[in-house]
């Protein structure tokens, strides 16, 4: 049997003295073997990289069509082939529990309605009187290490005043962003509903509270939302600060480059701080 | 001890086994279970066969080959519950040779369909050359390891075996598929001991990289990549994380 199997490669019998053959690297790989003949085999294996290396192709093959496909019985009771898809993104629930469209849903529902997001260029004056100060975070031990989040010392930042009346929700989220409380400043900024220029700050906080607590994923995803280009410094140069550590976390690692590239070229404390991330990453072999 | 000669493969009597017990299953839920057993076998077998058939006749793709076990396999299982396909007086070599026999056909037909060249006969030259199994990303697997780098070996996948058992079965699970086994991230998030979304899946297989890696470079140890061994060392914990996590739509 599998006399020119993929796996026998001219080897002589295990039970010979030298390989497993296909045949038995199944047995293996499905269970069927006595315990004492699947330990002799596994410690073969240990010292025989041609025989695991074999090994490791089958499981492969048996892993992914595991992945690939689920064996379905239809209604008729005939048996059919279902090709499996990755698990759709769950619909965000408010903190209360109550229904409501995912926060990817309404960020989609928001550009759609809109052809780009506002420029916020023009009502600076707004965001020009958050003082909005970059600073290194002191979590030492996580993704987010060296993140320049945004800070909103309360003698920094007017979340009072015309912005409350107009967005209370959106006042509130940024005090308990200036709180720390990051959880469940998240939970007011998703739920806020700010208006022109100052939807994209909300975003700004938003993705930056989400930084803070670890979600990458949903980091990139909000600010890959704003057209930075549209935002002046130094949140822009923040965004980009933060969606960089943010790319490189969840694998996107090109993306993440070059947007590196693209600050280490800046002339100021961004670009500086960009080539010694360069130069670190560079050291370490990540990049 | 139990004896076996190599002429006494024990996976075709498992699978006349199935077979035989899809044939008198009664209730719904034995009968998919089984079904899922003998396809999962069937497709084992295709797929070796296959990679096998491809250095003789000409290679496909990836997904082609994949492709191919899948709907072969579906087809032996139809014809074997509509009782077109016997396998209970068939010995465990006529049960492979018919298989191979299968898989072969499969082949030829996707090739001829693509409008490749089928090169027939024993010892036939193939049009694609290197159309094994996958890619070797460990290195030399033709040869086997002497006893100090056996021993550098068996140190590292040690530490490994160690430092995955630290991190949560499903994230280690994740971990193992990307890198002992290099599966796509789609496939991870949808395999059926993982189902998460694709940015979960692809945010823990971050995460348990760099734990692993952590524990590693405690250990003295660059990097969370097997090296030759790893795998058999690790086995007992992997296969019982894929026979025992539950799945979540499985």
């Amino acid at each position: 049997m599998s006399d020119d199997g993929i796996l026998d490669r001219g080897r002589t019998h295990f039970g010979d003295g030298v390989h497993l053959d296909s045949d038995e690297l199944l047995d293996l790989l499905h269970d069927f073997a006595p315990a004492e003949i699947k330990q002799t085999w596994l410690r073969h294996l240990i010292t025989c990289t041609s025989c695991e290396s074999d090994f490791r192709d089958l499981l492969s093959d048996r892993e992914r069509q595991r992945a690939n496909y689920t064996l379905v019985t239809l209604a008729d009771g005939t048996v059919a082939l279902e090709r499996n898809a990755p698990v759709e993104e769950p619909p965000k629930a408010s903190r209360e529990g109550a229904q409501r469209p995912s926060l990817l849903g309404r960020l989609r529902e928001r550009l759609r309605s809109r052809p780009r997001l506002v420029s916020i260029s023009g009502s600076c004056v707004a965001v020009a009187a958050v003082a909005l100060i970059w600073f290194r975070s002191t979590d030492s031990d996580s993704w987010q290490t060296g993140l320049h989040s945004l800070p909103v010392g309360s003698e920094q930042v007017q979340v009072r005043g015309a912005w409350a009346d107009a967005d209370p929700g959106f006042a509130r989220g940024l005090e308990l962003y200036r709180d720390g409380n990051y959880e469940d400043a998240v939970i007011e900024l998703k739920q806020a509903t700010a208006e022109g220029s100052r939807e994209s700050v909300r975003i700004l906080y938003l993705a930056n509270a989400n930084a803070q607590l670890g979600d990458a994923n949903t980091t990139v995803l909000l600010l890959e939302s704003i057209d930075l280009a549209l935002i002046p410094d130094p949140w822009a140069a923040g965004a980009q600060w933060t969606l960089e550590a943010a790319l490189r976390e969840t694998g996107r690692t090109a993306d993440a480059d070059a947007i590196l590239e693209t600050l280490s070229r800046r002339e100021d404390t961004w670009g500086t701080r960009a080539r010694e991330r360069q130069r670190e990453l560079s050291l370490s072999g990540d990049r | 001890m139990v004896v076996r000669s190599r002429q006494d493969p024990l996976w075709p009597q498992r699978l006349r086994e199935s077979l035989e017990q899809l044939g008198v299953a009664s209730d719904p839920e034995t009968r998919q279970r089984t079904m899922g057993a003998a396809w999962t076998l069937l497709n084992s077998v295709l797929l070796r066969d296959l990679r096998s058939e491809m250095r003789r006749l000409g290679s496909v793709s990836p997904e082609e080959i994949l492709d191919i076990a899948a709907d072969k396999s579906l087809e032996l299982l139809r014809r074997a519950e509509a009782q077109q396909w016997k396998v209970d007086e068939k010995s465990p070599a006529e049960i492979a040779g018919f298989l191979r026999r299968v898989a072969q056909n499969g082949l030829i037909d996707c090739l001829r369909k693509s409008g490749r060249e089928v090169v027939l006969g024993e010892g036939g030259v193939s049009l694609d050359s290197g159309a094994g199994p996958s890619s070797d990303a460990w290195g030399d697997s033709s040869r086997n390891i002497g006893p100090q780098e056996r021993l550098e070996c068996k140190e590292f996948a040690t530490s490994l075996r160690d430092c995955v058992q630290t991190i949560q079965p499903r994230s280690r699970l994740i971990w193992f598929l990307r890198v002992f086994l290099s599966l796509s991230g789609n496939e991870i998030a949808g395999h059926p001991k993982v189902g998460l979304t694709r940015n979960h899946a692809d945010m823990v297989l971050h995460r348990a990289r760099e734990a692993i890696r952590e524990c590693m470079e405690k250990r003295g140890h660059d990097g969370d990549v097997p090296r030759g061994g790893s795998l058999a060392i690790l086995w007992k914990i992997f296969s019982s994380d894929l026979e025992t996590l539950d799945g979540k739509h499985e």
